[in-house]
C-alpha cells in the first residue's frame, strides 16, 4: 500500500492515524436484493483509532453494508478496500482473515455450545490434533475478566438472556483481535450499566489504534461515543460528518428526511383514574424454584390511564415478572385481577380477561415469520362459529389493528418476516390490540427499531393509556421509561426495591436498580453522562405527585 | 419504511383462494405427464389416468393425515405400522362375512384414533421427540402385528368388501373417490377451520402461539390423532386393493408417504406447505411409477429413478424458495 491511496476530502475524524489509510473503504458501492435496491452507490470509510457510526432508518441500507464489509454479500458495483488495497471478500472467512470481526444483531451463538466453546469457536486451542479443553477455558476466562463480562466460561448458551448472549457475542468479536470491529445495535438489549462497560470497552480499543465501525439506533450514544458520523437513508449516502458537528436533532432530520417534534417526550396530559378498583392487580408474584431469574413477593396495582414503567438490570426479573402475570412461568404462585376478577394462570385466561403481552424478541416468542402478517394478526383471536374459522371477520379484524398499530393495510397478505424490524413490532402490538385488551404488558417495545418507529410506538401507548388502558412498559431504555411512564418500579435480583414518579432522574433510578453501594454513584452519573441530549425533557411536574399504588 | 411486499396480483390472489402449494410442483407433474403420453400412447386414456389416482391412494390418504402433522412442526413414522395391523385387523374381524364389515371397519378406524392419541399425547405432553416416538411405535405395532397374525397372512376379506371398494362407479375406482374426499375433507380442515389456523401456528413459532392463546397441546394431539385415522383408513383402502392381508404388504409406506409429503413442499421444520402441494408430491411419485412401468424398466431402476425424481424436485422447489427470497 503506497502513498497513492487518495484521501477522503471529507470525513476528518478528528481523532486517530489520520495518515494511515482507513481499516475498510467501500467506493460507490451498490447492491441489490431482487427488485430491492438496498445499497446505491454508497462511500465509507473507517480509520484506525476511530470509533465511525453508521446511523439510517430501518432499511436505510445499514445490514446490507456490514454484511459486504463482513463478506456475506457481494457488491453489484462499486469496491472495497482492506487498508486502500482493493479486495473481494470470497465469503465471511476472507473478511475474518483481513481482521474484521462482526457483532451481529442477530444472535449467531450456537444455543447448546457453552460460552467458552461459543467464542472459540472453529479457533479453539490444541494440542496436538486434541483440544486442549483446559487452555480453552483458562484463556475464555482470562478474556472475560479482561472484558469484565459476568458470565461464567463454562455456562451454556441456552441458558443466558438475551442480554448476557449480547455481552458473549461482543466477547466473541473482541477475541479474535481484529482491527475493524463491526458492531450491529450492540446495546439494544443491555442495560445503562453493561452499556457504559462497553463504551469502555470501545474506547480502550480507539487507544489500541482500532478501528470500530458502530450501528445504533440510540443516537445518544453515537453522539457520545463515536468520532465520525454517516448517515444513510433508502440506500443512499446521505452524509458523513465529524460527531463534534453535529447535533441529535441535526441527525434525526437527515435520517428521517423530514423534522420530527422536537419533544420526544412531551408531558401528558394525566388520564389516571383511581376512582374504581385498580385495572391489573398483581399481589406476591413468587417463583420459588430458585434459579437465576427467579421473583420473590413481587405486588403491583395499575390504574385505567396509568403506564407503569419496570426498570432493572439485566436478570432484575421484568421480563420473568411479566411472564408470570400471563400464566407461562412453570412453578409460580401469584395472584392476578383485572378490574378485581381473578386471572386464572393461562395465556388464553389471561387473553380473555383482556391482558396483552407484547415479547421481548419479534422473532423468538412475538411473530410466526413465515406466516402472513393477517395470520399473526389474528392470532390472538381466531374468530370461529363452531370451530369454522370466519375469514371476514379475521380480515376486518386484521385491518383494524393494522390501522391501530399504523401498519399499511397493504402488507397484510406477505409474510412477517419480509417486514422492517419497525413495521414487525408493529404488528406485534396489533395483535394484542385485536383482542381489545384493558391491561397490555410490553417488554422492551421498541428494542432495535428506529427513532420514527419508536416515536410511532410511544405516541400509540400514550394514546392507549388515554383511552383507559393499564400499561406495564419494561425496558432497558431508560430515557424511554421515564419519558413515557407515569411511575417506575424498579426492580433488582427479582424483588421490588423502589417506586419512584416518574420525573425522577436517571442517576436515582440506576442507584435503586444497581447492586451494592459503591458502584451507585458510579454507574448512576455515568447512566445520565450517556443520555445527556435527553435531560431537558425530563419533565419535573409529577414529582409532586404522590408515588401510588405497590401495596 | 422499506417494506418488501409479497408480488400481488392475480397470480398472488388465485394462490390465496386455491391452496395448491407451489405451481412448479404442477408444472413438474405436468412435464412427467407429457413424457409419459409421448411415450404411450395409452398413457392419457382416463382409465389409466383414474388407475393412477386409484393406485396412489394408499399412500394419498396416508399424506394428508402426515401433511397436517408436519406442519405444526411434527413426524408420523407410525403410519406405515398402522396401514399393515389396519389392514390384517380388517380382514381378522370380516372373517370373511359381509355382515361384519361395518364392525371391521369401525374397529379399524378406532385403532388408528388410538395410536394417533396415544402418539399426540406422549409427544405434546411429555415433549418427547415426535420423530424417536413415532419410531418406536411403529416398531411396536409392527411386534402387535406379528403376535396377532403369528407372522402369517390371517382373516379373510368379506367379497362385499372388494367389491365395494375396489370396484368402479362408471369408470371412476372408488378408491380414488375415497382419496378425493379425504384430500377434499382435509384441505377444508387446513383452510377453513380454527384447527387448521392454529396448526400453522403452531408449526411457525410455538412459542409464539402459546402466548397468544393457542391451545398448543391439543393442537397436536389432533393433528397425531387425524393421522392416525387416516393411516388406518389407507389400511382399509389397501385391504380392499390387494384382497389379501399380508404382514408385509405395508412396509415402507411411511417413506413414500414422507416423500410425497416433503415433495409437496412441506417442511420438517414446520408451518409452511399443506395438503395442496402434497396431492402433487403423491400424483408425481404415482406417475413416475407409472411412467417406469411403461418404458418396461425393472424393479431396481424403479427405485433409482424414484430417487432421481426426489432429487430433481426437491432440487427445483429449494430453487423457488431461493427465488421468493424467503432462503439467502
Amino acid at each position: 500500500m503506497g502513498p497513492a491511496t487518495d484521501r477522503e476530502p471529507h470525513a476528518p475524524g478528528p481523532p486517530g492515524h489520520l495518515d494511515e489509510p482507513p481499516v475498510i473503504e467501500l467506493r460507490g458501492v451498490a447492491k441489490a436484493f431482487g427488485i430491492v435496491r438496498a445499497l446505491d452507490g454508497v462511500d465509507l470509510a473507517v480509520r484506525p483509532g476511530s470509533v465511525h457510526a453508521l446511523v439510517g432508518e430501518n432499511g436505510a441500507g445499514k445490514s446490507t453494508c456490514i454484511g459486504i464489509i463482513a463478506g456475506v454479500h457481494r457488491p453489484d458495483a462499486g469496491t472495497v478496500l482492506v487498508r486502500g488495497t482493493p479486495t473481494r471478500f470470497a465469503g465471511p472467512a476472507a473478511a475474518e482473515a483481513a481482521g474484521i470481526s462482526v457483532v451481529y444483531q442477530e444472535q449467531s451463538l450456537v444455543p447448546d455450545l457453552d460460552v467458552a466453546q461459543n467464542i472459540y469457536l472453529h479457533r479453539e486451542p490444541r494440542r496436538g490434533p486434541f483440544l486442549d479443553t483446559r487452555r480453552l477455558y483458562r484463556d475464555c476466562t482470562a478474556h472475560l475478566e479482561r472484558l469484565a463480562i459476568p458470565v461464567a466460561a463454562r455456562a451454556p448458551v441456552r441458558g443466558l438472556s438475551v442480554a448476557e448472549r449480547q455481552l458473549v457475542e461482543i466477547a466473541k468479536a473482541l477475541s479474535r483481535d481484529a482491527s475493524l470491529i463491526v458492531m450491529d445495535e450492540p446495546t439494544a438489549s443491555l442495560t445503562s450499566v453493561e452499556q457504559e462497560h462497553l463504551f469502555r470497552v470501545i474506547e480502550d480499543l480507539r487507544a489500541a489504534g482500532r478501528a470500530v465501525l458502530y450501528v445504533s439506533h440510540r443516537l445518544d450514544e453515537i453522539l457520545a461515543i463515536t468520532d465520525t458520523a454517516t448517515v444513510l437513508k433508502d440506500g443512499r449516502l446521505v452524509r458523513t460528518m465529524p460527531t463534534a458537528a453535529t447535533s441529535h436533532q441535526e441527525l434525526v432530520t437527515l435520517m428521517v428526511g423530514r423534522e420530527l417534534v422536537a419533544d420526544l417526550y412531551p408531558p401528558r396530559p394525566a388520564s389516571i383514574d383511581r376512582s374504581g378498583p385498580p385495572r391489573l392487580s398483581v399481589r406476591d408474584a413468587t417463583i420459588a424454584a430458585g434459579g437465576q431469574s427467579a421473583i420473590e413477593d413481587i405486588s403491583l396495582d395499575v390504574w385505567p390511564g396509568e403506564i407503569v414503567g419496570l426498570a432493572g438490570l439485566i436478570g432484575s426479573g421484568r421480563t420473568t415478572l411479566l411472564r408470570t402475570i400471563v400464566g407461562v412461568e412453570p412453578g409460580a404462585t401469584r395472584g392476578v385481577q383485572v378490574d378485581g376478577v381473578e386471572v386464572d394462570p393461562s395465556p388464553s385466561a389471561a387473553i380473555a380477561a383482556g391482558i396483552g403481552f407484547v415479547t421481548e424478541d419479534r422473532k423468538l416468542e412475538g411473530l410466526a415469520l413465515d406466516l402472513t402478517n393477517l395470520a399473526n394478526l389474528v392470532s390472538t383471536t381466531l374468530p370461529a362459529r363452531r370451530g369454522v374459522y370466519q375469514a371476514a371477520a379475521g380480515r376486518a379484524i386484521a385491518e383494524t389493528a393494522a390501522d391501530r398499530a399504523s401498519l399499511p393495510r397493504r402488507v397484510l397478505g406477505a409474510r412477517s418476516r419480509t417486514l422492517s424490524g419497525g413495521n414487525q413490532q408493529r404488528v406485534v402490538v396489533g395483535k394484542w390490540l385485536a383482542i381489545g385488551p384493558r391491561v397490555l404488558l410490553c417488554d422492551e417495545p421498541t428494542r432495535g427499531i428506529d427513532v420514527g418507529a419508536k416515536a410511532d410506538i410511544h405516541a400509540l401507548l400514550r394514546g392507549l393509556a388515554e383511552s383507559g388502558m393499564a400499561i406495564v412498559m419494561a425496558s432497558s431504555d431508560l430515557p424511554e421509561v421515564l419519558g413515557v411512564a407515569d411511575r417506575v418500579l424498579v426492580l433488582r435480583e427479582g424483588r421490588l426495591v423502589a417506586e419512584l414518579p416518574g420525573g425522577v432522574t436517571e442517576a436515582t433510578v440506576m442507584a435503586a436498580a444497581a447492586v451494592g453501594g459503591d458502584t451507585l454513584g458510579d454507574s448512576g452519573a455515568a447512566g445520565a453522562g450517556g443520555t445527556a441530549g435527553n435531560d431537558g425533557t425530563m419533565t419535573a411536574g409529577d414529582a409532586d405527585e404522590p408515588p401510588m399504588g405497590g401495596r | 419504511m422499506s417494506t418488501a411486499t409479497v408480488p400481488e396480483g392475480a397470480f398472488a390472489g388465485l394462490r390465496q383462494r386455491v391452496p395448491v402449494g407451489s405451481l412448479g410442483l404442477w408444472l413438474g407433474l405436468l412435464v412427467l405427464v407429457v413424457i409419459a403420453a409421448t411415450l404411450s400412447p395409452g398413457f392419457l386414456n382416463p382409465v389409466n389416468l383414474l388407475n393412477i389416482v386409484r393406485q396412489a391412494s394408499v399412500v394419498g390418504i396416508t399424506a394428508v393425515g402426515v401433511t397436517l402433522v408436519m406442519v405444526t412442526g411434527g413426524v408420523d413414522l407410525s403410519v406405515g405400522a398402522v396401514i399393515v395391523f389396519g389392514s390384517v385387523l380388517a380382514a381378522t374381524v370380516m372373517a370373511g362375512q359381509d355382515a361384519n364389515i361395518p364392525l371391521a371397519c369401525g374397529v379399524v378406524l378406532l385403532m388408528g384414533l388410538v395410536v394417533g392419541l396415544l402418539n399426540g399425547t406422549i409427544v405434546a405432553r411429555w415433549r418427547v421427540p415426535s420423530f424417536i416416538l413415532t419410531l418406536g411405535m411403529a416398531t411396536a405395532i409392527s411386534g402387535i402385528t406379528q403376535m396377532y397374525t403369528g407372522g402369517t397372512a390371517a382373516g379373510a376379506v368379506a367379497p362385499a368388501f372388494r367389491a365395494l371398494f375396489n370396484g368402479r362407479i362408471g369408470i371412476v375406482p372408488v378408491l380414488a373417490l375415497v382419496f378425493v374426499a379425504v384430500v377434499l375433507l382435509g384441505l377444508y380442515v387446513q383452510t377453513r377451520t380454527v384447527v387448521g389456523r392454529r396448526i400453522y401456528l403452531v408449526g411457525a413459532n410455538p412459542r409464539a402461539a402459546l402466548l397468544s392463546g393457542v391451545p398448543v397441546t391439543r393442537t397436536r394431539l389432533t393433528v397425531f390423532a387425524i393421522s392416525g385415522v387416516c393411516a388406518a383408513l389407507a389400511g382399509l383402502a389397501l385391504l380392499a386393493r390387494s384382497g389379501v392381508s399380508s404382514t408385509f404388504a405395508g412396509q415402507g409406506f411411511e417413506f413414500d408417504a414422507l416423500a410425497a409429503v416433503v415433495l409437496g413442499g412441506t417442511t420438517f421444520a414446520g408451518g409452511r406447505g399443506g395438503i395442496g402441494g402434497t396431492v402433487a408430491g403423491v400424483l408425481i411419485l404415482a406417475v413416475s411409477f407409472n411412467l417406469v412401468n411403461i418404458i418396461g424398466l425393472p424393479f431396481d431402476m424403479e427405485l433409482l429413478v424414484k430417487g432421481a425424481i426426489i432429487l430433481g424436485v426437491a432440487a427445483l422447489h429449494v430453487a423457488a424458495q431461493r427465488k421468493e427470497g424467503l432462503m439467502t
